[in-house]
């Protein structure tokens, strides 16, 4: 194991991903980067342009966190590694839906 | 002369009527001693000028100051801007002693057939009339033109009354006070202070972070592309219109958000959400149900 560089764990990781994780939890990653990205970049704006309109940064990055932990908390429940047991795949789906609507009640709230 | 004439016209009256001679006698005296003392006096107008100034209160300061001696004329024509005030301020000497005239007053009178006569007030031994545009406006019926400017004094002392003309002052009626019908006195233009906006970005850098941010959705569509669609198991028969039924509610929920961003409150975005949660909530149940049951077996017993 010492013997393996660093290439060498990046290519065993995504062999690995690419095999055996599911095909939903793929997707659900995708939306993950698509938020992660897309929350770094308006962070980045407010860092290096300035806060202003602050209510309109405050919507997006919330938007973008949000969804990010919703998302995460969904992978977590729709992953067959781990054990929940009693909440189907389509439960998991329902409250993140009725999560995400109340979410984006709240963010558009704050868009002004 | 005017007086004299009128005690005259008078006395004639008084004359044929009185049968008292003695009374005629004295009254004819009385005229003598009267027209010798007119005669006697030398009146003369003083310090005539005209202020013209932005209102009232600033006058004292103004510098627009036309003064003119007595039987002269003014050189130009005093402008006077609308909206402003002019005050127009004599002496009138008797003997050279202030004398206060039984009537003094200026008069203004244009070749359009306008002609006003405006009686002076008297204060600190001098006449004075402050010109404004609001007072003046009726009784000119806000037409602006070149007014001739008479000073008229006439007093029983005076063998001639006064009748001097001074030159003429241009009127500048504003718009709006040529309407009668206006109701409320013309006020001064309020004018707001508004907070000094923050500063933005240059266009360019908008435009750019705009695009960085849309970036990321891009690399999620082509990730799907390149992960590849599966909707072989998307239902057909009744459950494919729950199906899209379903999908269409959750379409028309994130419409009304948008809606409420736009537009619309929260309370009514509240009863119209509460209204489209339940066609949501039936056609998400069936649609999700359908879809539990169909798993298969395997990898359902797997998720469970």
């Amino acid at each position: 194991m010492s013997n393996l560089g660093f290439g060498a764990i990046v290519n065993q990781f995504y062999d690995s991903y690419k095999t055996k994780t599911p095909q939903k939890l793929k997707f659900i990653d995708l939306f993950l980067i698509y938020t992660f990205l897309t929350g770094v970049f308006v962070f980045a704006y407010c860092c290096a342009v300035g806060t202003f309109p602050f209510n309109s940064f405050l919507a997006a990055f919330i938007s973008c966190v949000g969804c990010f932990v919703l998302t995460v908390c969904l992978r977590i429940q729709v992953n067959p590694a781990n054990n929940f047991k009693n909440i189907s795949f389509e439960r998991s789906f329902a409250d993140y839906l009725f999560c995400n609507l109340i979410l984006h009640l709240v963010v558009f709230n704050f868009l002004g | 002369m005017i007086y004299i004439s009128k005690i005259n016209i008078k006395n004639t009256k008084i004359k044929t009527k009185c049968t008292d001679k003695l009374l005629s006698i004295f009254i004819v005296i009385g005229i003598i001693v009267g027209c010798s003392i007119a005669e006697s006096t030398t009146t003369t107008i003083k310090d005539f000028k005209i202020t013209v100034g932005e209102s009232k209160e600033t006058l004292g300061n103004s510098k627009l100051v036309y003064e003119v001696a007595y039987g002269k004329k003014l050189s130009s024509s005093v402008d006077i801007p609308s909206n402003n005030v002019a005050k127009v301020v004599y002496k009138v000497n008797s003997n050279d002693k202030a004398l206060v005239a039984q009537q003094a007053s200026i008069r203004l009178y244009s070749l359009d057939g306008i002609d006003i006569t405006i009686p002076m007030s008297y204060a600190q031994s001098e006449y004075s009339y402050t010109l404004s545009y609001k007072e003046i406006a009726k009784a000119f019926k806000s037409h602006s033109a070149e007014y001739t400017l008479e000073v008229i004094v006439s007093d029983s002392q005076l063998s001639t009354p006064i009748q001097w003309s001074v030159g003429t002052i241009k009127l500048n009626f504003a718009v709006q006070q040529s309407s009668p019908l206006s109701r409320y006195p013309e006020q001064k233009v309020i004018s707001h202070l508004f907070r000094v906006p923050e500063a933005r970005p240059s266009q360019t850098i908008s435009t750019a972070f705009t695009g960085l941010v849309l970036a990321p959705s891009a690399i999620f569509v082509f990730g799907m592309l390149a992960l590849g669609f599966n909707l072989s198991r998307f239902p057909t028969g009744m459950t494919f219109i729950y199906c899209t039924a379903f999908l269409a509610s959750i379409t028309a929920v994130t419409l009304l958000i948008i809606q409420y961003w736009i537009s619309l409150t929260m309370v009514v975005t509240l009863r119209y959400l509460a209204v489209l949660l339940i066609p949501t909530l039936f056609f998400g149940q069936k649609t999700l149900s359908y879809l539990n049951s169909e798993r298969p077996q395997l990898t359902k017993e797997k998720t469970n």
